[in-house]
């Protein structure tokens, strides 16, 4: 599974305000991990951005992206087949936790009956032993209950890569590394690449095996 | 979103368009007639500085007068918003929307009946003689009054909306810790902020109170009557002299609007000003009169929620009500045959507003969402004045431009609503919308859907309340229109307001009053209906 490669880019060039950086080129196979480590306000979260199709129309980006081997930055969001989950997580605050897994599902499983999908979406929710915060509103979950159905979100999609946009910072280490470590795990399983930008040194330290590799973010040229 | 621009275009050819031709209809206008012989005869026309000064004292009084009364007012308008329940602050504003909703003839007629010498209260209150002699439709400060009152629910609804977006708690706090009071704090540091806020919806009421007609010629039909009023006489006579004092009278207008909007930046800095004075110093006596007025300002709300009621109740007794002399209480006789008699007509008007109102209205939030998606698409964002430019440029003005570029039916005229129901509908949608957080929106699409079905699925169910309160108020707008409807129907399309200005010179006050309550019935039959439902309120709803 792993020498599958899923997500990979040319040589990207970011150029925005007085900052300028070249990255050279990324390749993540499927089911592991690239964690790009940095200072705050680097342009971490602006590769995201970009990789998502996001990115802000001040910061001029040269590169090309692919995913399975097509290229994909000429697609739109919903195109891509890439999940991304957000520092303060986003958990739709209008819908409660299944109504939100529900709405993640993927298209094929969106013609099911409301019972099969109910049914897939508790069976998940009861691996991660939330099922009974299942008709919660995200306001009644804690911060770590919050990452973990945030991610179970972006996981039931099903995309070949996912985007972490340093989604555990807000938890304590030991549940940071609980729950950072439980989403590599299932996203090794399930064969997806990875992309995860934090500024903590240590979010890698204990996770870092031959699933995951650790960059640098370079120093701006300018 | 793949082609973002084109919604942006979609917004310039209904709304830009239509400013954009002010030009060559200027430059026209320049060219087409001896200038120097039009403004000599303007200049000469019977009563003109007379007209000219009635116009701008009513635009600065209105506007000094409602800055006054919603700066006091803020307060009580912060604690609802402190009351920490949503549903509170939701039921408040829709109470101040009932006020709103009553048409402005409609608040006329009956604040008129009311307080007026001969009027209800004075009836009601044994006194020798009224204390308001002047509140008569003789006399100008009727119409200063009425405005006031009108406009003042308006900018109170733009203040919570301003309110919402500072960051009151931490600056009172920061205010607090060195050593200022809360009243200091806020009058030196949140009234400047919120009064720069509210710049825009200032100039509006200033930009109205200069060019407003219909009110005008119900409110004040004294001669001469403000410039607005006899501009729209000079367009309905058919004399090409006329005709020409009309069209430079509407661009006096339009230089007098640039003079309010001054006006309007002048008294905010003369606020800034005396802020930064007094921080400096100790206080006076005066100034600590000045600074605790605030709690005057906490019953304005409640008295005006309490005045729409009793004119309510007046306007029913006065449609009802036949044989009512001064200075008998009651009418002698109770009859609905008034009703009965004028129903298709009534029906006939009310029928075809509620019509052009919902495709205007619908027309309008389009256009506003339209907008709001391609700042955020291209994160740039319009110049807020440039948006409300069919507010800042006098109606009356527009209307003589639009009018050789349209055609005299109900088309055109729904046309000719939708620039102004889009700026107010853009005034209520817009501050909410960019409370919104959009990355909702980029995380519904990792999901497999489309931008739009996203925003359908997502960002719909969250703004519900604005996007509500911004069809409301664009059908309100419309059903108010009255300047547009008139010169661009030609007189073929008639609405309630026109059918209602139109009665409005008679002098049977029963029919006045028919009229008045069913335009605002049909006004408060929108805001029912488009009310949302306090107890459907979800998590993570903007107001």
């Amino acid at each position: 599974m792993s020498e599958t490669v899923v997500l990979s880019t040319s040589p990207i060039h970011f150029r925005w305000r007085d900052h300028q950086v070249e990255l050279p080129a990324l390749q993540v196979n499927a089911g592991c991990t690239l964690g790009v480590m940095g200072p705050s306000g680097s342009g971490k979260s602006t590769l995201l951005r970009w990789l998502l199709g996001d990115a802000p129309n001040y910061v001029k980006v040269l590169g090309k992206i692919y995913v399975a081997g097509d290229r994909v930055d000429e697609l739109t969001i919903a195109e891509r087949s890439m999940g991304i989950v957000f520092q303060d997580i986003l958990l739709f605050p209008h819908l409660s936790v299944i109504d939100n897994l529900l709405f993640a599902l993927p298209r094929a499983q969106r013609k099911l009956s409301r019972q099969d999908q109910v049914e897939h979406v508790l069976a998940e929710l009861e691996q991660v032993q939330l099922a009974k915060f299942a008709q919660a509103l995200p306001t009644a979950l804690s911060g770590g209950q919050r990452a973990r159905v945030g991610l179970l979100r972006a996981l039931l999609n099903e995309p070949r890569v996912l985007l972490l946009d340093e989604p555990f910072a807000a938890l304590d280490q030991s549940l940071r590394e609980r729950i950072r470590d439980w989403a590599f795990q299932r996203c090794h399983e399930r064969g997806i690449a990875t992309v995860m930008v934090s500024h903590q040194s240590d979010d890698f330290a204990t996770a870092t095996d031959n699933q995951v590799a650790v960059m640098q973010w370079p120093e701006s040229q300018l | 979103m793949r082609y973002p621009h084109f919604l942006l275009l979609v917004v310039a050819i209904v709304i830009g368009l239509p400013m954009l031709v002010i030009i060559p209809s200027l430059s026209e206008l320049l060219w087409s007639v001896d200038l120097k012989q039009v403004i000599r005869e303007l200049i000469q026309y019977p009563g003109f500085f007379t007209m000219l000064s009635q116009s701008l004292l009513t635009a600065l009084i209105s506007v000094v007068v409602v800055t006054g009364l919603t700066l006091i007012s803020a307060r009580y308008l912060v604690a609802l918003k402190q009351s920490g329940q949503p549903t509170n602050t939701q039921n408040t504003q829709h109470s101040w929307l009932g006020i709103l909703s009553m048409p402005h003839l409609a608040f006329a007629v009956a604040l008129l009946w009311l307080a007026a010498p001969t009027g209800w209260l004075w009836r009601l209150i044994p006194v020798e003689t009224p204390w308001m002699p002047w509140f008569d439709r003789q006399y100008l400060v009727s119409l200063w009054i009425i405005l006031i009152a009108k406009e003042l629910p308006f900018m109170w609804f733009m203040a919570l909306r301003a309110l919402q977006q500072l960051p009151l708690d931490r600056w009172l706090l920061i205010g607090r810790s060195q050593g200022h009071s809360e009243t200091r704090t806020w009058w030196l540091i949140v009234i400047p902020a919120l009064v720069q806020r509210l710049r825009l919806p200032l100039c509006v009421v200033a930009v109205y109170s200069l060019t407003v007609v219909d009110l005008a010629l119900f409110a004040a039909p004294q001669t001469p009557a403000p410039l607005a009023v006899q501009v729209v006489q000079w367009q309905l006579e058919f004399n090409p002299l006329s005709q020409q004092l009309a069209a430079v009278g509407s661009v006096v207008l339009a230089l007098l609007a640039g003079l309010v909007c001054g006006w309007v930046r002048l008294q905010e800095w003369v606020l800034f000003t005396w802020a930064q004075r007094l921080l400096s110093r100790a206080m006076t006596k005066g100034e600590w009169i000045l600074l605790n007025i605030s709690r005057i300002g906490r019953v304005l709300p409640s008295v005006f929620t309490g005045l729409a009621l009793v004119l309510l109740v007046a306007l029913i007794t006065l449609a009802h009500g036949r044989g009512w002399f001064y200075p008998a209480l009651l009418p002698q006789q109770w009859d609905f045959t008034l009703w009965i008699n004028e129903w298709l007509f009534l029906a006939n008007g009310a029928w075809r507003a509620f019509w052009i109102a919902v495709a205007v209205a619908s027309i309008s939030l389009v256009l506003c969402i339209l907008t709001a998606e391609w700042q955020r698409a291209r994160r740039q964002k319009i110049p807020r004045a440039l948006l409300l430019l069919p507010l800042f440029i006098p109606q009356v003005f527009l209307i003589l431009v639009w009018i050789p570029w349209t055609d005299t039916n109900l088309f055109w005229v729904a046309w000719a609503h939708v620039p102004f129901s889009y700026a107010y509908a853009l005034l209520a949608y817009l501050p909410a919308e960019e409370r919104f957080e959009q990355r909702y929106l980029q995380q519904s699409q990792t999901f497999g859907y489309s931008f739009w079905r996203a925003w359908w699925l997502v960002k719909r169910p969250l703004l519900k309340v604005p996007l509500l309160t911004a069809f409301a108020l664009a059908m309100l707008v419309s059903i108010a229109q009255y300047v547009p409807t008139l010169l661009i129907g030609g007189g073929r399309v008639s609405t309630l307001t026109t059918d209602f200005v139109a009665l409005s010179s008679g002098s049977n006050s029963s029919m006045q009053a028919l009229y008045a309550l069913t335009m605002w019935l049909l006004c408060a039959v929108v805001l029912v209906v488009l009310k949302p439902r306090a107890s459907a309120a979800r998590e993570g709803e903007i107001q």
